[in-house]
């Protein structure tokens, strides 16, 4: 009898690696969205995670109240001095949307790829494997996201997502970022320098932006921008800010550290971007 | 009623989990230093040493099925942390006839256990190529914070949930 035992359990544990090495081999390959009993799954695990957030939030809301507080009268000074500058500002940009449009209107241009919709959402949870740096907003296909669509704060980009389900998406941060999330981007200044951002950096918790058109005119301190190119953003979203320049491994083309300029770790309220030109990825979907 | 209870206390620490790690801001800790609440994986070794008997795998069984939903909710790939709570509540139902149920044996078993499920979960990602950070960073930024956090997480359930564990396990018994 031991010895039918001891089979047994080896038969077990042979038949439990070949399924998991399938099914790692499974789930590496597709990227076509989850099935339906895994969005089941997901929502459900989202709509306890929604329950759980609320309350707690509230509380971690009056506490981080309470630090405020204490710099409320610095701010106050600041942002009085700010905000005369602010309306001119507004002024002048309300000025420039009219001539805009009425110049697209001349020009009989419908949409550009910087019109976009955005849809809010709240952050309900992070996933606690860090490897994948992945947060669960309590908005899905229901209201309207898509996978492959865009996510920005009010300070900019911070991902995409990558996996939609009914009532919740699951969103990958910029700093999980890897080859297979490239992004077409633009380097502002005199002359737009097109390139990639090709992943993060962890070690120094930074993006890596690589240059395509081959100019030397990377500086640091500008601003990088998408592009809208990679046909699925819009153009204009700010990803962040260049650090330091590099040659690349084989002295070709540069690559720029980008410092993101949404602060990943502490995220709670994010946009979905859904842009008005149509998208070949995200329509065909759509369609299907 | 028994039967749901278990998992159910499971399902929370699985929920709460990610929570806890969206709520508590990073600034708190330091920066490059990264714990990862592996909660399920606690309260299964209790439900291994103090509830299990000799023969009965209800604690391997609720660790197998949350480490699956695991994988489905919280990574992109299946099977990761299927294999690694596996072997390491394996590895605790085998090693738990030879020693006595007390809280220090609990924590050996914690220790032994998360890290052989962080290090299987690290050598596997690294294998797959999802993860490309040296061993010796690993060791120092996220195992041992992780270990400390989990260690401090057994010791808040561990006076809750003793006493219940062992009244039901004689409950089943009679």
């Amino acid at each position: 009898m031991p010895s039918f035992l001891r089979k047994r359990k080896l038969i077990v544990f042979l038949v439990g690696i070949i399924l998991i090495v399938s099914l790692i081999g499974y789930s590496l390959r597709s990227d076509s969205g989850e099935s339906l009993p895994a969005q089941f799954a997901i929502d459900t695990v989202g709509f306890f995670q929604n329950i759980l957030h609320t309350p707690l939030n509230y509380f971690v809301e009056i506490f981080d109240s309470v630090g405020e507080i204490k710099n409320v009268y610095e701010q106050n000074k600041v942002l009085k001095e700010e905000l005369q500058d602010y309306k001119t500002l507004a002024y002048q940009v309300n000025e420039l949307e009219n001539e805009n449009e009425e110049l697209r209107a001349m020009a009989e241009v419908e949409s550009t790829l910087t019109d976009y919709q955005t849809l809010n959402a709240s952050v309900v949870a992070r996933s606690p494997e860090r490897w994948f740096q992945q947060v669960t907003i309590n908005r899905g296909k229901q209201h309207g996201v898509e996978a492959n669509m865009a996510v920005r704060t009010a300070e900019g980009m911070v991902g995409k997502v990558i996996n939609a389900s009914q009532l919740t998406s699951t969103v990958q941060l910029l700093s999980g970022f890897g080859t297979e999330h490239q992004v077409s981007a633009i380097v502002d200044g005199d002359d737009s320098i097109f390139g990639l951002v090709e992943g993060y950096d962890s070690d120094t918790e930074k993006l890596v932006f690589r240059e395509l058109t081959g100019e030397d005119e990377l500086e640091e301190g500008q601003a990088v921008v998408t592009s809208g190119l990679g046909g699925v953003f819009p153009r204009g979203i700010l990803i962040g800010e260049v650090s330091s320049i590099e040659l690349d491994s084989y002295g070709l083309t540069k690559v720029a550290y980008v410092e993101p300029a949404a602060n990943l770790q502490d995220i709670s309220q994010v946009m979905v971007v859904d842009r008005d030109l149509h998208s070949t990825v995200i329509d065909e979907e759509e369609e299907e | 009623m028994r039967v749901f209870l278990l998992p159910l206390f499971m399902f929370i620490f699985f929920v709460s989990q990610s929570v806890a790690v969206e709520l508590i801001p990073q600034s708190f800790w330091l920066d490059s230093l990264y714990y990862i609440p592996h909660w399920t994986l606690i309260f299964a070794i209790l439900i291994v040493t103090f509830y299990d008997r000799e023969h009965s795998y209800v604690g391997l069984i609720n660790g197998l099925a949350f480490a699956f939903l695991t994988d489905l909710v919280y990574t992109n790939i299946l099977g990761v942390y299927f294999l690694a709570y596996g072997l390491a509540l394996y590895m605790v139902h085998v090693l738990k006839r030879y020693l006595h149920k007390n809280l220090l044996v609990v924590l050996l078993f914690s220790i032994l256990g998360l890290a052989a499920a962080e290090v299987l979960i690290y050598s596997l990602y690294f294998i797959i190529g999802q993860v490309d950070l040296s061993f010796n960073a690993y060791l120092i930024n996220r195992l041992i914070p992780t270990l400390l956090i989990n260690i401090l997480f057994l010791f808040i359930i561990y006076p809750i949930f003793i006493k219940k564990l062992v009244k039901w396990k004689y409950e089943l018994e009679k």
